[in-house]
């Protein structure tokens, strides 16, 4: 898939991924990419910088830990998360219904 | 160091392209650069996921690069995320000078037009330079407020060219950034 298409929703889907577990930066990748089949393969260096983005905003929080003897900076949803992933997601739901309701149908 | 056994990952490859990710990041003025350690560890598990998948280590440090995108491109991301970042407090600063500008306007003093006009020009000149998408946003916020507060104090309309200077201010931090700009 053509990662500009994923830039719109590129915050949803990470703090979806951030709701089921705390995870650093790579193994949010994976998930994003495990989760998606595959689809969702954007350049992995371009996730930290909306995942600070995403801190600096208060959705989520991050903090140094030594994990298998490397140091990496874990994020978790913070309690702000929450609340936009579940209006995002109420958002996206709404918009994917009516996309099908238009585009979806058979010609 | 001994070279590193067929499907063991060492770590000096990566050192070539966390330098050019540095240089990147340093000639986009973004300001945090923690991103590379972070990178840094991710190139690891990535090279060290391929290599349980089967790949040599040769293959699996090629497609952790190539999965990471380039390092101009990951500098370009941290930039525009650093922007969005800073705005909103570089509004809250703006409106502030903006307003204590308008405050000294229509205060009872003598020899304050150069401070108002460098305070104004330079002001906005350093605020479309850091964040050349908002020029106007500066121009307005910086140069808006003391025309209204001159003309309600005296019913002058001269006090309007603060607007002129901001938003010349603001085209030379939009050419400045323009040609510092590194790609």
């Amino acid at each position: 898939m053509n990662p500009e298409r994923l830039k719109g929703h590129l915050d949803m889907l990470l703090l979806s991924v951030l709701a089921t577990q705390p995870a650093h930066g790579y193994a949010v990748i994976e998930r994003l990419r495990n989760g998606s089949g595959g689809a969702f393969d954007l350049p992995e260096g371009t996730i930290y910088p909306a995942l600070h983005r995403l801190e600096a905003a208060g959705l989520v929080k991050s903090e140094w830990a030594t994990v298998a003897g490397r140091k990496r900076r874990v994020y978790r949803l913070a309690e702000r998360g929450s609340r936009a992933l579940a209006d995002q997601r109420q958002e996206w739901r709404t918009f994917a219904a009516a996309v099908n309701a238009v585009a979806g149908g058979q010609p | 160091m001994s070279k590193p056994e067929f499907g063991e990952v060492d770590t000096l490859w990566a050192n070539d392209y966390l330098q050019e990710l540095d240089t990147a990041l340093v000639r986009r003025r973004v300001w945090d650069r923690s991103i590379a350690e972070e990178i840094h560890a991710h190139l690891l598990d990535s090279a060290e996921g391929a290599v349980r998948e089967g790949l040599s280590a040769t293959a699996a440090q090629a497609r952790a690069l190539e999965r990471m995108g380039s390092p101009q491109e990951v500098a370009q991301a941290a930039l525009v995320a650093q922007r969005v970042r800073i705005t909103p407090r570089a509004f809250r600063v703006a409106l502030i000078i903006g307003i204590v500008l308008a405050l000294i306007d229509i205060l009872p003093m003598t020899g304050k037009t150069v401070f108002l006009v460098a305070s104004i020009t330079i002001s906005a000149t350093v605020l479309s330079a850091l964040i050349p998408g908002k020029a106007w946003l500066w121009t307005i916020t910086i140069g808006g407020f003391l025309p209204f507060a001159n003309l309600m104090v005296t019913g002058r309309y001269g006090g309007f060219l603060a607007l002129a200077m901001a938003a010349f201010g603001a085209l030379v931090g939009l050419g400045t950034q323009r040609l510092l700009r590194p790609d």
